[in-house]
C-alpha cells in the first residue's frame, strides 16, 4: 500500500500513530467516497478521509483534529454549547449511534444538522467501536452518507401521490360518470368536474412552482396586487378544509392597505401555504385569523392559529425534509420561505408564544416585490 | 341480493370524492344515510345510524380514519367498515385490516371497479345485515 501519495491525513500523534500501526486504516479511508472519521472517546475528531474534509469545507486535517463533529459541521447547537452538552443533543442520531454501538455491534441512527447558516444536512450515520493498542480506550470509526438529497425526493414523491393522485382519480371518475349510463348522477357534476379539475391544476402548479424556486428558473410576473384581495382569495381556496375542521375563519384587514406591486400566482402560494398549515394544525372550533396591514413601505400579512408549536417544530419547521403531518405531507412553510424570500423580496417568520398560539408572517416591500422579473 | 336497501355512511374530506362515491352507492341500489368531511363527524354518524356499512377515507381531518375505526371496533367488533384509500397509504392499509376494517377500496380505481368491488363487499355481508 503506498501511503505516500495517498495523502494520509494528519491527527493527534499518539492516539493516529496507535491506530495507524495496527490497522493501516488511513490510507484505505481517502479511497472510500463516503465521509469517514475517528474520534477518541471524548468524540474529538482524530483522523477524517478527504470526503469527509470536503463536504465541510475543510482543505486540511489539523482543521479538524480535536474538534467535535458538531463544531466542524457548524451545528447551531454546537454553536451555543459544547458538542454533545445541550438537551437537545440527546435526539442527535450520531450520538446515539456512538452511544448503541460495542465492540461486536454496529451504532445505527438517521442524524440531521443544522447549521448556523439555517442549511440542513442529513446523514444516515453508522459507528463502530474498537481496540487500538496503545490508545487508552476505544476509537470509534464513524460514516456519514448524505441522505438529503434522498430525502427530498422522497418528500415530493409521496406529496405527489397523495395529493395529485388523490384528486386525478376523483376527476377521472367523475368524467367517468358521464358516460356510464348506470349511473344518472345527481345535479352539479359538471361544475364538480371544472373545480376537481382547476384544484388538480393549482396543485401541479405548486410543485412546478417549488422545483422552480429551488433550480432557480421560476419566472416572476409583476402587476399591482390588491392585498385584501389576495387575502378573500386564499381563504376562499382552502373554505372546504376550513370547513372540515369546524373552524372560524376571519379575514382582517387593518386599516386603509394599499396595493402592492408583487407576483400576484407566487403570493397566492406562499401565503396558501401558510394559511393552509394554520389550518391544518388546528383544532375543532379553532379560530384561524388572515391578517393584511399597512407598514410604512410594506404590507405584512399574519396567520394565527391557536395551537403552539413544539421546541422540536420550531427547530425544523422551515426545512425541505420536515412535515407534522405524517409521512409523505407538507412542505409548506419551506415553499412559503423559499418563493417569499427569493422571489418576492419578502421575510417570512414566524412567532409562537404558549398559550395564545402560533403566528406566521409574511413581509413584502410594496415596490418592486420581484427579483427576478420577465 | 339484500331484500332491503344497505344503509351506508360514507366519509372524506375530498367533496369530488364524496359526490363521486355518493353516486356509485346510489347507483347500486344502497342508501347514504349520513356524510361526514372529518373523523370525529364520521364516528358520530356511526353511532346515530349504526349503518351496515362505513365507506371511511383514511387522512381525515381532526381524527383519521384508522383512529375512527379503533373506537368502532372497540364499540362493535361486528361493524362493516371500509377503507377509502390511495396507494400511497397502503401501509396504513394492512395496519387498518389488523384492527378490523372488512376492507379496501381504491379511490385510484375506475368507477366500473369501486362498483364491483363495492358489490362484492355488501354480498359478502353476512346474512341478517344484507337481507
Amino acid at each position: 500500500m503506498d501511503t505516500g501519495k495517498t495523502g494520509v491525513v494528519l491527527g493527534c500523534a499518539v492516539v493516529r500513530a496507535a491506530w495507524e500501526d495496527v490497522c493501516r486504516v488511513p490510507a484505505l479511508l481517502d479511497r472510500v467516497g463516503e465521509c469517514l472519521f475517528v474520534t477518541d472517546e471524548a468524540l474529538r475528531i482524530v483522523l477524517a478521509n478527504r470526503a469527509f474534509l470536503e463536504t465541510f469545507g475543510k482543505t486540511e486535517l489539523g482543521e479538524v483534529v480535536g474538534a467535535s463533529l458538531g463544531s466542524v459541521a457548524a451545528c447551531r447547537i454546537a454553536a451555543q454549547h459544547a458538542c454533545g452538552s445541550a438537551g437537545m443533543c440527546a435526539d442527535c442520531g450520531w450520538l446515539q449511534a456512538v452511544a448503541t454501538c460495542t465492540p461486536d455491534q454496529r451504532g445505527d441512527a438517521e442524524c440531521r444538522i443544522l447549521t448556523c447558516g439555517g442549511a440542513a444536512m442529513d446523514f444516515q450515520v453508522r459507528v463502530y467501536a474498537a481496540e487500538a493498542i496503545g490508545a487508552p480506550a476505544p476509537l470509534y470509526l464513524c460514516s456519514l452518507r448524505d441522505t438529503f438529497a434522498e430525502k427530498r425526493l422522497r418528500v415530493l414523491e409521496r406529496t405527489f401521490f397523495h395529493d395529485v393522485m388523490n384528486l386525478a382519480s376523483g376527476v377521472r371518475g367523475l368524467c367517468e360518470m358521464l358516460v356510464d349510463p348506470d349511473l344518472r348522477p345527481e345535479e352539479g357534476l359538471t361544475p364538480m368536474i371544472c373545480e376537481s379539475s382547476q384544484k388538480l391544476v393549482e396543485e401541479i402548479e405548486r410543485l412546478r412552482t417549488l422545483r422552480g424556486a429551488e433550480t432557480g428558473d421560476l419566472r416572476t410576473w409583476v402587476s399591482e396586487v390588491s392585498p385584501s384581495g389576495v387575502a378573500r382569495a386564499v381563504v376562499d381556496r382552502f373554505r372546504e378544509e376550513a370547513q372540515s375542521r369546524h373552524l372560524q375563519v376571519i379575514v382582517e384587514c387593518d386599516g386603509p392597505v394599499a396595493d402592492l406591486k408583487a407576483d400576484r400566482d407566487l403570493l397566492l402560494i406562499a401565503l396558501g401555504d401558510l394559511f393552509r398549515n394554520a389550518v391544518e394544525a388546528s383544532s375543532r372550533g379553532d379560530r384561524v385569523v388572515l391578517r393584511c396591514v399597512q407598514e410604512k413601505e410594506r404590507v405584512v400579512f399574519s396567520v394565527f392559529n391557536p395551537q403552539p408549536l413544539s421546541q422540536e417544530v420550531r427547530w425544523h419547521i422551515f426545512e425541505r425534509s420536515f412535515t407534522t403531518k405524517g409521512a409523505g405531507r407538507g412542505v409548506g412553510a419551506y415553499r412559503a420561505k423559499l418563493i417569499a424570500e427569493r422571489y418576492l423580496r419578502g421575510t417570512v417568520w414566524f412567532d409562537s408564544p404558549e398559550p395564545e398560539g402560533t403566528t406566521f408572517h409574511l413581509a413584502l416591500p410594496r415596490e418592486a416585490g420581484c427579483s427576478r422579473l420577465t | 341480493m339484500a331484500s332491503r336497501a344497505i344503509r351506508v355512511v360514507l366519509a372524506d374530506d375530498e367533496i369530488h370524492i364524496r359526490y363521486l362515491i355518493r353516486n356509485i352507492i346510489r347507483a347500486e341500489g344502497y342508501d347514504v344515510v349520513g356524510e361526514a368531511n372529518n373523523g370525529e363527524d364520521a364516528l358520530a354518524l356511526y353511532r346515530k345510524h349504526r349503518p351496515d356499512l362505513i365507506l371511511m377515507d383514511i387522512n381525515l381531518p381532526l381524527k383519521t380514519g384508522d383512529e375512527v375505526l379503533a373506537e368502532i371496533m372497540r364499540e362493535n367488533a361486528e361493524a362493516r367498515v371500509v377503507m377509502l384509500t390511495m396507494v400511497a397509504d397502503i401501509e396504513t392499509v394492512k395496519r387498518c385490516l389488523e384492527t378490523g376494517a372488512t376492507d379496501y377500496i381504491l379511490k385510484s380505481n375506475s368507477v366500473e371497479d369501486i362498483r364491483r368491488m363495492l358489490r362484492e363487499i355488501v354480498e359478502a355481508l353476512p346474512e341478517e345485515e344484507g337481507t
